[in-house]
């Protein structure tokens, strides 16, 4: 770039295109939420049949041309802000040069170059130090943004040029200055430039999936590039707890907010504390740039040969299978079972309003998370409740099945809001650890099988510090922690982390063992924790296996009647055989016992619990 | 089983109220007569149609309003060895064009929900038809898209 | 000690391969072979039907229900849906439950008193036979009535909470419950 060219820009200019996009994409954020939140909501809830779900369906396609616009027009806001932060920077430094060189008396060249006059002391023979052309360096010029100490770099350009003739001195260091500002400014056109060409819009109103995998991609080439220029994006605080991650949330800017959201919404997206109004928009973009992904990554694995084939009289696999499954059997799998999660979660989104179903809160979504993916989803704003439930689910829990936890938390929600419906509840699958794979891991010689609940319980403990946090401390929300099966590990040793874990009741389904050998150790009092227990076969096997693995301290899991916990009454759990994941199911004809007696604690109507027997030791 | 209207469905006090976002949702009757919980038929009343059509037209005033924002880079962002420039001029006309386009969609669906809630369609089939039909208007153009997925920068 | 898990778990992997085999396959002769299976677990074959008729059913019981109470009040909006009959297919893919939970509260007209005694009195009229009316099994220790349908199967299950308890909503708490079903031949439990 020319130095004229940088002079005349008008960054104000920018300004404005700046307004322009981020109108589009406030537009595109407002009316998504419209046609999800009101449109597609209501429709759901008083229109029914094959045409009202087709035209839910339409009202659904239309949400997502405008989440595009907005995740594109936010990104172009973005970088556009930061390019017109760097020109100003390079422009100001060239105008001060220019300056300079007016009060100097040296003459600023078409070219850039620098021409001084002769000056200096008069030498023996009556001459001074004669004139020239200073040439720029770029690498010496004033320090842009990111400058180290000025003084030093005054000396340093002192210590390079000498020269009788003062005005050759500060002729070099506005040629530099200018050259530096130049440098500066290219480099932030060039950088922008091919950022900037990705994002035209489509030319087509089918957000396909490619549009959102190329989504993702704008969005960590406009961070590679925020980081190449050095752009002013504040960062949260390191290892923040929630309360100072929502301190400093609450101290940005709305347009720092949304370049942050546009930049980094997985940090977003999971910075405990945070809004769940923040924490929602970013994972939902998440959830469309990785789906899209995913589904590419899917259709680009060449299709799958016929397995079986016949050599003469025997069926055998044949060959093209066998080389096809060794190179794309196991990624196939795993892109389903991603996918499958994907499609639940969404599912999800698309009852709301249906059967009365509040509004979902995707709070943390990641298709890998600690392994086997992750998903915190909540059913209503948990920011506004009165009563919150962070329940962990268990043993084999993955993306593949998590659909299970989500309807049986839609399941809590509903048996709730019928227990006590003038008061908000929210329900939460907090799903952000690596379960155990199977119960066989329980069999001795694997070592530590406490590790997973070791490894889980830190993120446990922020996310409910970081849920209350967002509600306004811990007085605002009653808020009861549940854990199935080797979820309770989790939140047994959850209690066990710096700072505690805010519960005001904790509840248990199945539980192999707490880390604890007492309810009172759990640090909620006894009274208010609540453990529920099938006479079910595979039940008593995850039970058991714990307590042998030792998972309950001293060999005690919480349905031993001297663990001191309230034992709700299981219902008919008329399957002898399958009754672990059955605590909020309907079971043969009757409503569940055991989902109602959880609905009740999550509500704080504890004498409405149907309990086995009396609290073992309750009247200590 | 039919069932006779009974005034003892109506619900006193509570107007539908929005659902918020702490799914608190306090039920009332709709119409007065009619089964809270929608009944065993297919529940398709004019006024929902037509609240939906009015929901999605509202849009076009958004887009708009956010589109009369959107303006060209001036001439003091034109330059030669500014490349930026003419990539900001391309964006504009783009997204403006992208907008427009959303603007036209949002006028045929809100136009094809009022006349399901009216008696345009013969039956609830034609009805799904209209809605199906949409996904065939609003293809992918592979190949044509801005995005250069050969070569250059990534 | 090392017996009982490892049984449990040999009985599990047995059940579990027996219920891989019949999977969900399409044609008349696999359904037939889900629906033997499915007798065999629950003790009876599910009605085959599409999940709007089956919700609506249920829908329908609970107005019934509502005005067989006669009083008039708030009423939660959530509706009948459908839910996983687990024993028979835990992957909710071709059985499932309808459940419809709901409550009635801040009463307009009449007392929860008099709504419990009109159903007393209206379920065996109307054909339902009352399996339990005593108090519930809990410290509160309300009043639950609970009542099952013998032609269609329903079990509804009705209880007076929280009556006398400042700070809580006082209610008729009320849980209408089919039994399975399965989804017509062909088609598939699918998310909306």
């Amino acid at each position: 770039m020319k130095y004229q060219t940088l002079a005349a820009l008008e960054p104000a200019d920018l300004d404005k295109l700046v307004d322009g996009y981020r109108a589009a994409s406030d537009m595109g954020s407002h009316a998504k939420d419209k046609l999800n939140d009101k449109v597609a909501f209501k429709m759901r809830e008083y229109l029914s049949g094959a045409a009202a779900q087709a035209a839910t369906r339409q009202v659904g396609k239309l949400s997502g041309n405008f989440h595009y616009a907005q995740a594109q027009c936010g990104l172009i806001r973005t970088n556009i802000q930061f390019l017109k932060e760097a020109l100003e920077d390079a422009r100001k430094k060239l105008k001060d040069a220019l300056a300079s060189a007016e009060t100097e008396g040296v003459k600023v060249n078409p070219d850039g170059s620098v021409t001084y006059p002769a000056a200096g002391e008069k030498d023996g023979d009556g001459k001074r130090p004669e004139g020239g052309t200073a040439t720029g360096k770029s690498a010496h010029g004033a320090g842009l943004s990111g400058s180290a100490d000025k003084q030093l770099e005054a000396l340093d350009r002192q210590a390079k040029y000498h020269s009788d003739n003062p005005k050759a001195v500060k002729a070099q260091e506005i040629a530099d200055d200018i050259a530096a500002a130049v440098h500066a400014a290219t480099k932030a056109d060039q950088t922008y430039a091919p950022v900037l060409r990705r994002l035209k819009a489509d030319d087509d109103l089918n957000v396909s999936n490619t549009d959102w995998a190329d989504t993702k991609k704008d969005t960590a080439a406009s961070r590679k590039a925020a980081d190449e220029i050095g752009a002013d994006l504040p960062s949260p605080p390191k290892d923040g707890s929630p309360k100072d991650n929502k301190s400093w949330w609450d101290g940005l800017s709305q347009d720092d907010k949304d370049s942050y959201i546009a930049l980094r919404p997985n940090a977003v997206g999971s910075l405990d504390g945070l809004p769940s109004d923040a924490r929602d928009e970013a994972n939902r973009m998440k959830l469309a740039e990785t789906k899209g992904t995913l589904e590419n990554q899917l259709s680009a694995i060449p299709k799958e040969p016929e397995k079986h084939t016949r050599v003469g009289d025997v069926w055998t696999t044949s060959a093209d299978w066998r080389k096809w499954n060794e190179k794309y059997g196991d990624r196939k799998k795993a892109l389903n079972n991603e996918l499958k999660g994907i499609d639940a979660i969404q599912a999800r989104f698309d009852k709301s309003g249906k059967k009365g179903l509040p509004q979902a809160y995707l709070l943390g979504f990641d298709a890998k998370g600690e392994g086997d993916g992750k998903v915190i989803l909540a059913n209503g704003n948990p920011d506004e409740a009165k009563h919150t439930v962070v329940h962990v689910p268990g043993t084999t829990t993955n993306m593949g099945n998590i659909g299970g936890t989500l309807n049986s938390m839609d399941a809590l929600w509903a048996a709730s809001h019928k227990a006590e419906p003038n008061q908000s509840v929210s329900t939460i699958t907090w799903f952000d650890y690596d379960p155990p794979d199977d119960i066989p891991q329980y069999v001795p010689n694997t070592g530590n099988t406490s590790k997973w609940a070791e490894d889980g319980a830190p993120a446990l403990q922020r996310f409910v510090q970081g849920a209350e946090t967002a509600q306004g401390g811990a007085d605002a929300s009653h808020t009861t922690v549940s854990g199935h099966s080797y979820g309770s590990t989790v939140v047994g040793q959850a209690t066990k982390e710096h700072g505690g874990l805010p519960a005001d009741d904790i509840m248990v389904q199945g539980s192999p063992g707490m880390q604890v050998k007492e309810a009172k150790e759990l640090g909620v009092g006894p009274e208010h924790v609540w453990s529920v227990a099938a006479p079910a076969v595979d039940d008593t096997a995850v039970r058991e296996g714990g307590r042998l693995m030792g998972l309950g301290d001293s060999g005690k899991i919480p349905n031993d009647p001297p663990f001191g916990a309230n034992r709700m009454d299981p219902g008919d759990h008329a399957s002898s055989l399958f009754g672990h994941s059955s605590y909020w199911d309907q079971q043969g004809g009757e409503p569940s016992k055991s989902l109602n007696s959880m609905a009740n604690v999550a509500v704080g109507h504890y004498d409405n619990v149907d309990l086995l027997v009396p609290r073992f030791g309750e009247n200590e | 089983m039919a069932h006779t209207h009974s005034s003892i469905y109506d619900v006193i006090g509570a107007p539908r109220s929005s659902p918020d976002d702490t799914g608190l949702q306090l039920a009332s009757s709709t119409g007065g007569g009619e089964d809270p919980w929608g009944g065993e038929g297919i529940k398709s009343d004019k006024k929902s149609w037509n609240n939906a059509s009015s929901g999605v037209s509202s849009l076009k005033e958004s887009i708009g309003k956010a589109r009369s924002k959107m303006h060209p880079p001036g001439k003091g962002l034109e330059a030669d060895d500014f490349e930026c420039g003419s990539v900001l001029g391309d964006l504009h006309t783009s997204w403006k064009e992208y907008l427009g386009k959303v603007s036209g969609r949002c006028n045929t669906l809100a136009d094809r929900l009022t006349k399901a809630g009216s008696d345009h369609y013969k039956n609830d089939q034609a009805r799904r038809d209209a809605f199906t039909k949409l996904n065939d208007r609003y293809k992918d153009t592979e190949g044509r898209g801005p995005k250069d997925h050969k070569g250059s920068e990534r | 000690m090392w017996a009982l898990p490892i049984v449990g778990l040999i009985a599990l992997a047995t059940v579990w391969v027996s219920m891989e085999e019949s999977g969900s396959g399409s044609g008349a002769a696999s359904m037939s072979r889900q629906q033997n299976r499915a007798k065999d677990v629950l003790g009876y074959e599910p009605e085959v039907q599409a999940v709007p008729k089956a919700e609506g059913e249920v829908n329908g019981i609970s107005s019934r229900v509502l005005d067989w109470m006669g009083v008039r009040g708030q009423v939660t909006e959530p509706s009948a849906a459908a839910h996983v009959c687990r024993k028979v297919d835990p992957d909710f893919e071709t059985y499932y439950v309808v459940n419809h939970p709901w409550s009635v509260f801040e009463l307009k007209k009449g007392t929860f008193d008099e709504a419990m005694d009109n159903l007393r009195r209206t379920l065996p009229d109307k054909g339902w036979k009352i399996t339990k009316d005593g108090p519930m099994d809990t410290k509160a220790a309300s009043p639950e009535i609970i009542a099952v349908q013998p032609d269609s199967h329903h079990t509804l299950t009705v209880q007076w909470l929280n009556s006398g308890k400042s700070g809580r909503t006082e209610l008729i708490s009320v849980d209408v419950d089919s039994r399975c079903f399965r989804v017509p031949e062909g088609t598939e439990l699918n998310r909306s």
